[in-house]
């Protein structure tokens, strides 16, 4: 790499470092302080924390969060897939989807047998 | 892909479609035991037999994927010996998970889908073919090792072998980036002439070095062993013979493959590596299998000590040198003689915890040396089976495991006479002496069942009749142990050590 690259690189960096912390120190030296009570209070999503976090959760929560990886997965296969459609050798590129998607398919089929989509 | 590729799927197919099959049809709410799911895993073993005696004897090989798998001699053996093992495993299972209450279909699914894995492994001959069937192996396995869920120890065993497996593929990825930085390809055959750059050496010997800890890790190779034996003694039984010898076979045969490529060079000084490895995994093996009290641990333990004997084969392995001058390992005695181990191991071992797990009793009990006081005599076919079993684990003669000994060192011996060097002689004599201490725990079993009085509690061991599956695996493995061990030879009849062997060597045929 050229050493001019490295060195505008340096000075961006130093000006992502710099910007941020002048702002807190303007805000700091210029800022109007009226401190209230709910000011200082712990903010989550409006609400007020009703439990400690660290506790044990329902199983269900982690299915979710495993299904969707699955399924999400799944789609970054299909991108790559869909772009090189065009240059493809067409019936075996398209079958060899389908049979991914069919055994996807298979796995949310039995998901929603095995009832893991329902809450209740 | 071309429509060519799809017959190297063959053998992979069965377990698949049985696994998908299983999730269709035993995907249900209600969970009751469903006798059509074994069947359907039985079924894909079965298929995958029937591919491999199709497919047999082989011209050639067939590069698949472009280059990902290789559908060749070795890649049938292992499919035949995987799904030999799954199908045992299954059998065993229907029964133990009946008693345990958790005869659940994801249970089929999960040995399916490893033995997948393992089968994938054995053919692969690209890093990420490789790491492909590692890892559905090992998840599958993981889940597996937990399926007990309500004993502790079922789910320790679960978690000490996810931790220490997870970190095990990250060093064995670790070990293929570097690889893939020095060679530039995720081939196994660029190995060997990349190791000639000077430049790209130091890459590619750290990168052996993290491959190569990924490996041990897996069959169980001192210095990476620690995990195995709380592991195998957690796991559900069936389980446990599964994973010392499914795991063994898959690892060994990529080991065979990568070797063959390394071996090409001699300057590497790998062969060093493994000596001691060889040495210290026995003797860590078999030291430590003296002292156990419970005979399922000690199974594990030998299993370590079996990983140690093959590697002693991995040391010596040579081969001739072809036309281009490329080495061929085809003809190799000491990487057949990892086969016939394998094979050995396997029918000895499913069979042992085949009785195992019929003695099992709840929570993992019932395991311990003072618990078969007395059953030779209780069962008379129990305890002359499991005898027999831990005399071919010991090696004794007209046993498969003497055969597959007897081979290993054998193979040793030949590599290290008429050579200057007597580091491999010495290795085989040292392997002798390590079976020698071998046959104080083996025939320690042989005692309980014959030499000491029935314990007071007998009437209540066990269930009063050993079910099909689990009868039919102990039968087979069985008449297996004593077929291959000069059995079939003895009464003439067909496919004895001769064929076995011959049968080995043709895997090998098309090894690169």
């Amino acid at each position: 790499m050229e050493p001019s690259v490295l060195v505008s690189l340096l000075i961006v960096l130093g000006l992502a470092a710099a910007i941020p912390v002048v702002m807190v120190i303007l805000g700091r030296a210029f800022g109007p302080k009226r401190p209230t009570e709910v000011k200082y209070s712990v903010y989550e999503c409006g609400l007020e924390p009703p439990v400690d976090a660290r506790r044990r959760f329902t199983v269900k929560f982690y299915e979710v969060a495993v299904l969707f990886v699955v399924f999400d997965v799944e789609v970054a296969f299909l991108f790559p897939w869909a772009l090189l459609f065009k240059k493809s050798s067409g019936f075996l590129f398209f079958g060899e989807m389908i049979v991914f998607l069919g055994i996807l398919g298979v796995g949310l089929f039995y998901v929603i047998k095995r009832g893991a989509l329902e809450w209740e | 892909m071309t429509w060519e590729d799809t017959k190297s799927l063959m053998p992979l197919l069965g377990p698949f479609l049985a696994a998908l099959a299983i999730l269709v049809v035993g995907g249900r709410k209600e969970r009751g035991p469903n006798p059509l799911l074994p069947l359907l895993a039985l079924a894909g073993f079965g298929w995958t037999l029937v591919g491999v005696g199709c497919l047999w004897p082989l011209e050639g090989a067939h590069d698949a994927f472009a280059g990902g798998l290789r559908l060749d001699g070795l890649g049938l053996v292992v499919a035949l010996l995987v799904s030999l093992g799954g199908a045992a495993c299954t059998l065993l299972s229907v029964d133990y998970l009946k008693r345990r209450g958790r005869n659940l279909p994801e249970f089929y699914v999960l040995v399916l889908f490893s033995a997948l894995g393992m089968m994938v492994m054995g053919m692969s001959t690209n890093w990420l073919s490789l790491l492909l069937g590692l890892e559905t192996m090992s998840l599958a396995l993981y889940v597996l090792c937990g399926f007990l869920r309500d004993e502790t120890r079922s789910v320790e065993s679960s978690i000490k072998y996810f931790l220490t497996g997870s970190f095990a593929s990250g060093l064995f990825l670790f070990g293929m980036g570097l690889l893939y930085g020095g060679t530039g390809s995720f081939e196994f055959r660029d190995l060997g002439g990349a190791m000639l750059d000077a430049q790209s050496q130091p890459l590619i010997v750290v990168g052996v070095g993290f491959l190569l800890a990924g490996f041990l890790f897996k069959i169980g190779a001192a210095p990476l062993h620690m995990w195995l034996p709380d592991v195998y003694e957690g796991a559900p039984t069936p389980i446990t013979g599964f994973m010392a010898t499914g795991v063994k076979v898959a690892a060994f045969a990529a080991v065979i493959r990568v070797l063959s490529e390394i071996y090409q060079h001699e300057h590497v000084g790998l062969r060093d590596v493994l000596w001691w490895i060889a040495l210290i995994t026995m003797i860590v093996g078999n030291v430590a299998a003296l002292a156990q009290t419970s005979v399922k641990r000690m199974l594990a333990y030998s299993s370590i000590a079996h990983a140690g004997y093959l590697t002693i084969a991995l040391v010596v392995m040579r081969g001739a040198v072809g036309e281009n001058g490329a080495i061929d390992f085809s003809g190799s005695l000491a990487a057949r003689a990892i086969l016939y181990y394998l094979l050995a191991y396997l029918v000895a071992n499913m069979g042992a915890f085949g009785v195992l797990s019929y003695l099992e009793k709840q929570g993992g009990k019932g395991l311990a040396y003072e618990d078969l006081a007395g059953l030779g005599f209780k069962h008379r076919f129990l305890g002359l089976v499991l005898s027999v079993f831990a005399l071919s684990l010991a090696g004794i003669p007209g046993t498969a495991g003497f055969v597959g000994k007897f081979l290993v060192f054998g193979s040793a011996v030949d590599a290290g006479v008429g050579t200057a060097d007597s580091s491999f002689v010495l290795l085989a004599v040292l392997g002798i002496l390590n079976s020698l201490v071998g046959l104080y725990y083996y025939l320690r079993v042989l005692i309980q069942l014959y030499a000491k009085p029935l314990a007071e509690d007998a009437s209540t061991r066990g269930a009063p009749l050993v079910g099909m599956g689990t009868g039919l695996v102990i039968v087979a493995s069985f008449i297996g142990t004593l077929w291959w061990g000069f059995g079939a030879d003895f009464l003439n009849l067909g496919f004895g050590v001769e064929p076995a062997m011959r049968m080995m060597q043709g895997a090998l045929a098309t090894l690169r």
